[in-house]
């Protein structure tokens, strides 16, 4: 009796201890650092990680911490094998919030491919704006009068068949997930590349996922001339949670 | 001075002109006279001048172009421009806002076209919201009071910047944790700020008591007192921008939107749950009767009863101490009996199960106190301190309603206990009415009456104390306000613990009025206890520092004999003194009655400085 005891306790123990190692191998969430720590370890020089800006070119090149690299989270997995062959690079991926672990995968999608050194600053740009340090410009996009319209709006103006060319700017997954009727689709990473595609002489309504992008791809299009620029207040979000409400009323 | 110093001193000079000239022909280059030459743009040549920078030179901005020659050969590109050099309060406000730390805006995404910027008109409101709306379309704004008064002209009216802030725009995302906590906290001030202000509601012709009335609810009181996540603050009922007066059928307050808008927050209730008065006035006796008499009815209660009590009090100690005195003065000490007789028998008068129930009462109503009289007093300084020592205003919230289910529960109790008092087992309702009003019973008779006659005549030298039964008419009335007290502060409380479900049975005006009764009864009880009952059981000069009978449930036969006779001989005639004889209380029961007596007394005496600091220290 005793003997079987020490067994099952033996196996249990063993159970643990082996269970337990392959955890520690792969772990399985990016490390969050804080804007100060990022601060402090690029200050100090040495082993200095790669900031990976992943929101799209327009909004990399439109302000991001100095020394980052701009890779949109869409192309990471294409275009990283090449630019870091090696695996134990350190990462610190960041974007406009603190919700880069809903929105972008880069940083998961990292650390799929087998890099092992993968972190996320806490907060993206606003906090490191927010910790007191500043960002880079490459190519600032002049901010633009950019009427925002709110969902009752453009739903009767599509019951009006107004002229409205909408352009939503998520990425193409998202966009084939469900989109407004009629809309069409230029993901804001490729927008820098595909503006010309774009008539300048039709009212444009952008919209995002939620709202929060949409601003400066409009100001983007000002810049290149388009004439009547809206966006869309709340993005697709918003736009769902109104056609919800609607078929409720009904 | 020798020539060789004249040769130096004109070496020198010739070396430096020569060396400082092409840095000062730059330098003075740069004073803005040749920029134009190249940067010949009619915004420079002509309307910068007249812009409100048009007193600056071209580099007082663009500081950091030095060098004419790489700048024009494109060597030295110049940064972007630091406004915070000289708007330093500005810039550091815009740190905080929104539109920098999200959207990545700069000083001139706003001010712009910077070099022909003019002073924003004589109407500063209005130039607010016509910058505003560029971007963020409010046709609601424009038609509520806000935003009209703002057109017309009134330079008070809030336009945007007044509750957003003005650089320091801050906004709480409704996905953020924190929102609505922190928004309703952040804009509820705002609100505040200026409807507190006195000469600027009668200026409006608006009330200029409806802060101070917010303050006096619910919703207002815990949002003051730390706890804005779960209340309603301004614009949960107002909503933001589309402040209509409520004879206006489009706004929230209106009576026909009102379920909506209470529904926003409250489910489950009966429509007539929107009766209650969001900030009504407890002294306008003309639109708030209902309100208004409640407030009577308790004022007069608490008045009467400290009025009696306290004189009753003073007179007792006044004659008490006096007593003492000549006892002392002639010399006259308490007769010692002999060890061994038996008047130094310890006799039973209260049970284990009462000394219990006294013990859970006491720990009931302490934490009833503590967690409650922060809300009542919320702005006393001593208010947010408490709170904080419960670990906040949710956790002092759950205490609260902990210890009113327990005093629940003891209130239960002995409501059962006195039911089998008048109605014992195997007895049944025979004689239920002699016992109701017996020697023994708490119910009040003609003898209480008289006794309390007996003990005026006692206070003024007139008489000797009257003679008490098992109850005097003091302790029956500790027990009894206690009773009482429990309908209405219980009930009260219930109703407001389960506003929506309390709809059902009664209309959402009546929360207004259990606010009051729970709020009024609360002080009643607690300055009660804490003077009237504390002197009762601390302070009589005889039983000082505390009488722990009630602790202990023992007293000498002797002790039995003085203070109530009639029960002395009672007992002795019915032959159940020997049944009550009881050991004396063992050390530790003497240590742990007198700590938790004296540790009761100091924190109910700390409790009533704070209130009476609270009331009467503005």
């Amino acid at each position: 009796m005793v003997g079987i005891g020490w067994g099952i306790m033996g196996i249990a123990l063993f159970s643990v201890l082996a269970g337990g190692m392959p955890v520690q191998a792969a772990d399985a969430l990016p490390k969050p650092i804080e804007p100060a720590e990022l601060q402090r370890t690029l200050e100090q020089g040495g082993a200095i990680p790669v900031l990976v800006n992943t929101m799209s070119y327009l909004e990399c090149w439109d302000h991001s911490i100095p020394g980052s690299i701009c890779l949109p989270c869409e192309e990471f997995s294409q275009k990283a094998p090449n630019l870091f062959p090696d695996k134990g690079t350190p990462f610190v991926f960041y974007c406009e919030s603190d919700q880069c672990y809903r929105s972008c995968e880069a940083a998961t999608e990292a650390l799929r491919m087998g890099y092992i050194r993968v972190s996320i600053l806490r907060g993206g740009t606003p906090a490191w704006k927010g910790a007191g340090f500043s960002t880079v410009s490459r190519e600032r996009i002049p901010r633009a009068p950019v009427e925002s319209v709110k969902p009752e709006m453009l739903s009767r103006w599509l019951q009006e068949k107004r002229d409205l060319l909408i352009l939503d700017v998520r990425r193409e997954q998202r966009f084939e997930g469900g989109h407004i009727p009629g809309a069409v689709n230029i993901p804001l990473y490729r927008l820098h590349e595909r503006y010309a595609e774009i008539p300048l002489n039709r009212p444009v309504l952008v919209v995002d996922s939620q709202g929060f992008r949409s601003f400066l791809a409009a100001s983007y299009l000002v810049r290149k001339g388009v004439g009547d620029v809206k966006r869309l207040f709340g993005g697709m979000a918003k736009w769902q949670a109104f056609t919800a409400r609607e078929k409720g009323k009904k | 001075m020798s020539v060789r110093i004249r040769i130096v001193a004109l070496v020198s000079l010739i070396l430096g002109v020569w060396l400082a000239a092409p840095a000062w022909a730059a330098f003075s280059a740069l004073q803005g006279r040749s920029c134009v030459g190249c940067h010949d743009d009619e915004v420079f040549r002509v309307r910068f001048a007249g812009s409100v920078h048009g007193q600056n030179s071209c580099t007082s901005c663009h500081s950091d172009i030095r060098n004419l020659e790489a700048h024009r050969s494109g060597k030295e590109k110049p940064a972007a421009v630091r406004c915070g050099s000289c708007h330093q309060e500005v810039a550091r406000d815009f740190r905080l806002n929104f539109h920098y730390l999200q959207e990545d805006f700069r000083c001139t995404d706003c001010h712009r076209p910077i070099h022909s910027l003019k002073k924003a008109d004589s109407n500063f409101k209005l130039a607010v919201i016509k910058k505003c709306t560029e971007c963020h379309a409010n046709d609601e704004y424009a038609a509520s009071g806000h935003g009209e008064s703002v057109i017309i002209g009134h330079q008070e009216a809030a336009t945007c910047s007044d509750c957003h802030g003005l650089h320091d725009t801050r906004v709480y995302h409704t996905s953020l944790e924190a929102y609505p906590g922190e928004a309703r906290e952040f804009y509820t001030q705002k609100c505040k700020k200026c409807h507190a202000d006195r000469q600027l509601m009668e200026r409006f012709g608006l009330s200029a008591d409806v802060v101070r009335r917010f303050d006096e609810t619910y919703h207002g009181k815990v949002e003051n007192i730390g706890y804005p996540t779960r209340v309603a603050g301004c614009a949960d009922c107002h909503t933001t921008h589309n402040i209509l007066p409520k004879t206006d059928p489009r706004s929230s307050i209106h009576p026909k939107n009102l379920v909506e808008n209470c529904g926003r927050c409250h489910h489950g209730f009966h429509p007539r749950f929107v009766e209650y008065k969001a900030h009504p006035d407890y002294r306008d006796r003309k639109n708030y009767p209902s309100l208004f008499w409640t407030f009577v009815l308790m004022s007069g209660l608490l008045i009467f009863t400290f009025l009696f009590f306290w004189v009753h009090t003073f007179l007792w100690w006044r004659k008490s101490y006096w007593e003492k005195h000549r006892l002392e003065r002639l010399g006259i000490e308490a007769e010692c009996l002999p060890p061994g007789s038996e008047g130094l028998v310890q006799i039973q008068r209260f049970s284990m199960r009462e000394r219990v129930i006294h013990v859970l009462l006491i720990v009931a109503f302490m934490t009833l106190v503590l967690t409650g009289f922060p809300i009542k007093y919320h702005e006393a300084p001593w208010a947010a301190l408490l709170v904080n020592l419960w670990g906040g205003a949710a956790m002092a919230g759950l205490f609260h309603r902990i210890a009113a289910g327990l005093l629940t529960g003891l209130f239960l109790y002995v409501g059962w206990l006195s039911f089998r008092f008048l109605f014992p087992k195997g007895v049944g309702a025979k004689g239920w009415l002699e016992r109701l009003l017996g020697p023994d019973s708490l119910c009040p008779r003609l003898k209480d009456w008289e006794d309390m006659k007996g003990m005026f005549r006692w206070f003024f030298d007139r008489g000797e104390m009257p003679k008490f039964d098992r109850w005097t008419y003091w302790e029956k009335f500790d027990f009894l306000a206690v009773f009482w007290g429990m309908f209405a502060i219980g009930g009260s409380g219930f109703l407001l613990w389960v506003p929506e479900w309390s709809s059902w049975i009664v209309p959402g005006w009546v929360l207004n009025v259990a606010t009051l009764v729970h709020s009024e009864e609360a002080l009643l009880a607690a300055l009660f206890i804490f003077t009237v009952h504390f002197f009762n059981t601390h302070f009589i000069p005889t039983k000082f520092p505390m009488d722990g009978i009630i602790f202990t449930g023992r007293y000498r036969m002797e002790e039995l004999r003085e203070q109530k006779p009639l029960h002395y001989e009672r007992l002795r005639a019915e032959g159940k003194i020997e049944t009550l004889k009881r050991p004396h209380p063992g050390i530790p029961l003497k240590i742990l009655s007198g700590i938790f007596g004296l540790a009761s007394l100091l924190l109910g005496l700390t409790l009533t400085i704070l209130i009476l600091w609270a009331i009467f220290g503005g």
